[in-house]
């Protein structure tokens, strides 16, 4: 009789989850470079393989009675948010949605799609949060990057002046962007995935790519976790009152 | 749950940010040589319920793991230090940079603030200063019975003294440039203030390696683009709205888990 109260709960729980992603991806709608997150449910169904002493629970019954749902992954959607002219040389875009401006920080190389840099007083490229960009990443050793005086920089990321390559913005391509996990600060860092140096990222000056979330989606998507919440509340009322009835009604004396 | 309300406070706090920076650019948009500020947001921390990469119960990887994130925040708000347009005025002690560069101002205290307010004024001892009576630096001294004042492209201030045909040069001006302009401490007053990252100011002559121009009777008024303030504007306060929603929604839920034991 219990098991119908948890399977619901876990339903609760997956609403739940729901709305604080939702509610992440609104908090960022205006966040530079920011990409949503998508949350994945699967159906938790325990298997004979792994747990082969219980044998309650590989009985096609309670199979049935003990499936509940899980977060099974929280996908990032990688897709490319809308580009905005802002008309500063310094900040760039990049509309090839596999590749990533490479920044070094204190615990290693990390990736970002945000592109609103600045320069630091040794006329250094870097982020907002002063780390510094990072050129060729080809190269074993890449450094950051150095403006020299009007520049210009090409749709590949090459540093241009008077027509002659001097620099190149160490943009990363990868073959799949599975292997990224977000960090916080628009930034993500590579599990297990080494990038190789973009031969056609797209990079647009003086543009800057906004996040892709599309916040009619999202308030959508919050109102239907929401009423589904409603839902599993109904679902455990019911079986509380069904309980209710069986243990004070059934079995009373006339 | 909870978790939402404080991530959606997040977005609010941001937007709130957000929207106060607008409304300082706008408010600013006739003002002389003001510079508008833009507010960047960064994602906050991932919450990391299971780590990419962890082993299932049937042997295999995780190929992606469960991160759920926990709002936003402002990065940096930053001054834009382009180039602002161009005004006409007709009194010959405005001056506007054309290019890169800042007016040097002696603060009392000692100090050396940046302008790119050109509109200057002669006290009752002849010295050039701001509006606020603040001296331009190096200081230029115009003596009292002369007429005429004019500033070169280069700097030079010169005026013309009663008999003499030929103007006579008093002074010159010079200007201070700055590797990373953003990095420059806003005081208020349209003065700008030297900080660690903003870099050392290089001084030189107006025309010279990068400098800009000098000219007169003309002023820099504001880089405010009101099209682009009120659209952001717009933005910023659906983001608000938005985020609120989603408290709305937290909390409604709250009081749906509140109502499960009747």
């Amino acid at each position: 009789m219990l098991n119908g109260l948890y399977v619901a709960t876990s339903g609760l729980m997956m609403q739940s989850r729901r709305v604080e992603n939702i509610a992440n991806n609104l908090a960022n709608v205006n966040t530079t470079g920011y990409k949503k997150d998508v949350p994945v449910f699967t159906e938790y169904f325990p298997t004979e393989k792994e747990f082969p002493q219980n044998f309650i629970r590989t009985t096609d019954y309670n199979k049935a009675m003990n499936s509940t749902v899980k977060m099974s992954e929280n996908k990032t959607d990688f897709s490319i948010g809308y580009l905005r002219e802002t008309g500063n040389k310094l900040d760039f875009a990049l509309t090839n949605p596999n590749t990533f401006f490479t920044v070094d920080t204190p615990y290693g190389i990390r990736y970002t799609r945000d592109g609103s840099f600045t320069v630091n007083e040794n006329n250094e490229l870097v982020t907002a949060e002063g780390y510094p960009v990072l050129s060729n990443i080809d190269d074993d050793n890449p450094q950051p990057i150095v403006l020299p005086q009007n520049y210009t920089v090409s749709e590949t990321g090459t540093i241009l002046v008077d027509g002659a390559a001097m620099d190149q913005l160490g943009i990363a391509y990868f073959e799949s962007t599975d292997n990224l996990q977000k960090v916080g600060h628009n930034l993500y860092a590579a599990v297990d995935a080494i990038p190789t140096q973009a031969e056609n990222p797209g990079v647009t000056a003086g543009y800057i790519e906004g996040s892709n979330v599309n916040a009619v989606m999202e308030m959508v998507r919050m109102i239907d976790a929401m009423r589904g919440f409603e839902t599993y509340q109904k679902v455990i009322q019911s079986i509380d009152s069904i309980n209710g009835t069986a243990i004070n009604t059934v079995g009373k004396s006339v | 749950m909870m978790r939402t309300l404080w991530t959606a406070a997040t977005g609010m706090t941001a937007q709130q940010t957000n929207v106060d920076t607008i409304a300082n650019n706008l408010s600013n948009v006739n003002n002389v040589g003001f510079k508008k500020s833009r507010v960047l947001f960064d994602d906050l921390m991932y919450q990391e319920v299971r780590r990419a990469g962890a082993i299932t119960a049937a042997g295999l990887e995780h190929p992606t793991g469960i991160e759920i994130g926990l709002g936003t925040k402002v990065t940096a708000i930053q001054k834009i230090h382009s180039q602002g347009s161009f005004q006409y005025t007709g009194n010959n002690m405005d001056v506007a940079i054309e290019g890169d560069g800042y007016f040097q101002i002696a603060l009392p205290d000692g100090n050396i603030a940046y302008t790119r307010s050109g509109a200057f004024q002669i006290d009752g001892n002849g010295n050039i200063t701001t509006p606020n009576g603040y001296l331009l630096e190096p200081a230029i001294v115009v003596p009292e019975d002369s007429t005429e004042i004019s500033f070169a492209e280069d700097g030079t201030v010169s005026v013309v003294l009663p008999g003499d045909e030929e103007p006579t040069e008093i002074g010159a001006i010079e200007l201070a440039r700055f590797i990373n302009p953003s990095g420059l401490h806003a005081m208020g007053k349209n003065l700008y203030l030297v900080t660690g990252s903003s870099g050392d100011p290089q001084v030189g002559v107006p025309g010279e390696d990068g400098f800009g121009v000098l000219a007169q009777n003309i002023l820099e008024m504001s880089n405010v683009s009101l099209v682009e303030e009120m659209v952001a504007m717009i933005t910023g306060q659906r983001a608000y709205e938005i985020n609120s929603k989603a408290v709305q929604t937290g909390d409604d839920m709250l009081q749906v888990v509140n109502n499960l034991k009747r």
